[in-house]
């Protein structure tokens, strides 16, 4: 049975393929449109899923949404009613849309498919609708590797739901209780993220990043007027600090003279406050993760624990609820925003609508998320002789010692192998990396490869074998989303007089042996990389080791700032000529620049990605 | 075109508008009368959670985007 889910027009457009239970495929729409988060109908997310695996739509034995829109759309006027006069403004905005189009999606989704297949609506097939937050739950505990598991789910908001804890057995996932819209972990967090300035649903890990340089000054601030949190971990806001509910911004005035001013403009410099803030919010965001997880602990007896939604990706606070040791292990969904809603979907009409049994599959389902388009040696050959690019071909067993060479040479290297990654993280497919141990990596790769803010922190992929040596982190973390510090034994402590630098000038300082990857607080968002699950990464990091002793590399995702993750060769091609990349990996083929020809493009480009 | 397209967001403001103070806000105006908190906006000292039970799935539901 083939089930395709779908999640779209949000943010973060989405398509997966089930087989039989199976995840197959899945790619985020933003991948082929190349623009970042792309809301748009997700066909060519659809069309890969269905070329890959040699099926046509008609193929296809159920088509499921990943929410349920007239829900939404009752939640959305009963806010309006609830908060009337306030929120005409918003009200005019919105309801076109409704009116026009968000309404109708079912016919709207159908009439898509339709085109797509080339034929007529109605021989498309009924479509399913899942609520978001089971799908979202679905995508955390079904590709689990456990066989019993709460569940935790936080995000901004779906239909109602803004929070929810599940119980999942075998096929079968129950919902407990949750809380609902407007009192949100994800609103709030992304309420903190617009008002320092940050784009809202993607500057959030901006937020989470400069949180290391300031101090968490204002976190009682906030626990006292903002947000009324129970011993159980579930809260209210009080909404009259926020506008989200029925304005355009997501913060007020009242919230500005709470916090002495307005929001940071964008792009402007970031002063000790905003990290202040940061580090404010990021404190509270953990302490209600932690209630709520020790709730749900006490509650329902489960050892085990599985997490989705937006909250989900703050792998900072995920690092915390894994050292607190409240579960014997946790398990993060890779996709754990909105995409992954699409595989969740999926899992549930399988499991839930059809219940069908569930396999446990050890150490996932998910098999790495590497889910995405994959590109022969073949293909990418031609398609770089096509746009005149000058490369060599390499075994495997000359490959991996020449790349290791030339990363020791403190060279930047775009490394582009196999399947693309679903979900936010590059992990090792479609990456950018270096030697982590390199004291000028840090600011060379945001400067002058990804043209990002320089406060931002690298994440190592290390091999799982040796992630001990370095990091203090006993369990996998396959997915980069757990943040861990580094060992004791390779910090390095600060010269005299540098406790006192403030803000950035804190970088100035190596932190450990591997400065690029270590952040000011001596933590480090680790990627396990293991042989059975990515062998090509785990060879090259192998050779590494052996001509280095180190077996981290730094790993970034393939892109430059404002620019979704790369997908095909081309692209590829196109990123590491446009950027100051040394050296350019595909598959088995090297490409250095010194060899490439001219590039005739003017910097003009850098035009065509919105800053995030 | 151009006079069809302004037109057009005129008459949609007007009709929103129309629909807006004489459903969206009496129904409100109403219900914060009769006390009604359905968005929970005020906090509550007493109760030990914040906790709203879920409803059991029904997967038939499945078939239905509501």
């Amino acid at each position: 049975m083939n089930i395709i889910g779908i999640s779209a027009y949000y943010h973060d457009s989405a398509a997966a393929l089930i087989r039989d239970g199976e995840i197959v495929s899945a790619a985020q729409e933003e991948r082929f449109t190349r623009k970042k988060h792309d809301p748009a109908f997700p066909e060519n997310a659809i069309r890969f899923c269905l070329e890959k695996n040699a099926l046509s739509l008609t193929d296809i034995d159920h088509i499921v949404f990943y929410d349920k829109p007239l829900l939404k759309f009752e939640r959305l006027l009963e806010t309006y009613v609830s908060y009337a006069p306030k929120g005409f403004g918003s009200f005019l905005m919105s309801m076109p849309v409704w009116l026009k189009e968000k309404l109708y999606l079912k016919t709207l989704l159908k009439k898509e498919l339709a085109r797509m297949a080339g034929v007529k609506t109605k021989e498309i097939q009924p479509l399913l609708f899942t609520e978001h937050h089971l799908a979202h739950a679905a995508s955390a505990f079904y590709p689990s590797p456990f066989e019993e598991a709460a569940v935790l789910c936080m995000d901004g908001v779906g239909e109602w739901a803004t929070t929810s804890v599940w119980t999942g057995r075998g096929n079968c996932l129950e919902p407990q209780w949750e809380i609902n819209f407007p009192h949100s972990l994800g609103l709030l967090y992304s309420a903190f993220t617009y008002y320092t300035g940050f784009k809202v649903n993607s500057g959030e890990y901006k937020l989470m990043g400069l949180a290391p340089y300031g101090e968490p000054r204002y976190a009682k601030l906030i626990l006292d007027n903002l947000i009324d949190v129970k011993p159980d971990g579930t809260f209210r806001l009080d909404m009259s600090f926020f506008n989200y509910a029925t304005g355009l911004t997501m913060t007020n005035k009242k919230f500005d003279r709470l916090f002495g001013g307005p929001p940071r403009k964008a792009e402007s410099e970031i002063s000790q406050k905003e990290m202040d803030i940061a580090a404010s919010i990021q404190k509270v965001t953990e302490e209600i993760v932690l209630k709520l997880a020790q709730a749900i602990h006490d509650e329902f007896k489960i050892d085990y624990l599985c997490l989705a939604g937006g909250v989900a990706l703050n792998c900072v606070a995920n690092g915390e609820l894994l050292r607190k040791g409240i579960f014997k292990d946790i398990w993060i969904q890779p996709a754990a925003g909105d995409a992954g809603g699409a595989v969740g979907a999926a899992l549930a009409v399988w499991h839930q609508f059809h219940n069908k049994p569930r396999l446990v599959k050890k150490p996932d389902a998910m098999q790495g998320s590497y889910l995405g388009p994959a590109y022969s040696n073949d293909t990418a050959s031609a398609a770089l002789e096509k746009l005149g690019a000058r490369f060599t071909h390499l075994p495997d067993s000359a490959l991996y010692p020449r790349v290791a060479d030339i990363l020791a040479a403190e060279n930047v290297v775009g490394w582009f192998q196999g399947a693309m990654e679903f979900g936010p993280r590059a992990l090792g497919n479609r990456s950018i990396i270096g030697d982590p141990r390199s004291p000028k990596m840090q600011s060379v790769m945001n400067l002058k490869i990804k043209y990002r803010e320089s406060f931002r922190p690298f994440a190592p992929a290390v091999l799982a074998d040796r992630v001990q040596d370095f990091f203090e982190l006993a369990s996998p973390s396959p997915y980069m989303l757990i943040v861990a510090d580094v060992q004791e034994a390779i910090r390095i402590a600060p010269d005299d007089g540098s406790e006192e630098l403030f803000g950035v000038e804190k970088l100035k300082q190596a932190r450990s042996t591997l400065p690029a990857i270590t952040h000011v607080d001596f933590s480090a968002r680790v990627q396990t990389v293991d042989q059975q699950t990515n062998p090509r990464f785990s060879s090259l990091l192998s050779a590494f080791n052996d001509k280095t002793g180190c077996p981290v590399l730094i790993n970034t995702s393939f892109n430059v700032r404002g620019e979704p993750i790369v997908c095909t060769p081309e692209d590829a091609y196109r990123c590491f000529m446009r950027t100051e990349m040394d050296y350019l990996v595909i598959n088995n083929l090297l490409l250095a620049k010194i060899d490439q020809p001219v590039s005739k493009e003017d910097d003009s480009w850098k035009e065509e990605f919105a800053l995030d | 075109m151009r006079f069809g397209l302004i037109m057009n967001a005129i008459m949609s403001r007007l009709i929103l508008g129309v629909l807006y103070y004489l459903t969206v806000l009496p129904i409100g105006l109403i219900l914060k009368m009769s006390g009604k908190d359905a968005m929970g906006n005020q906090f509550d000292k007493d109760v030990l959670s914040y906790r709203v039970i879920s409803k059991k799935i029904n997967s038939d539901q499945m078939r239905k985007p509501f």
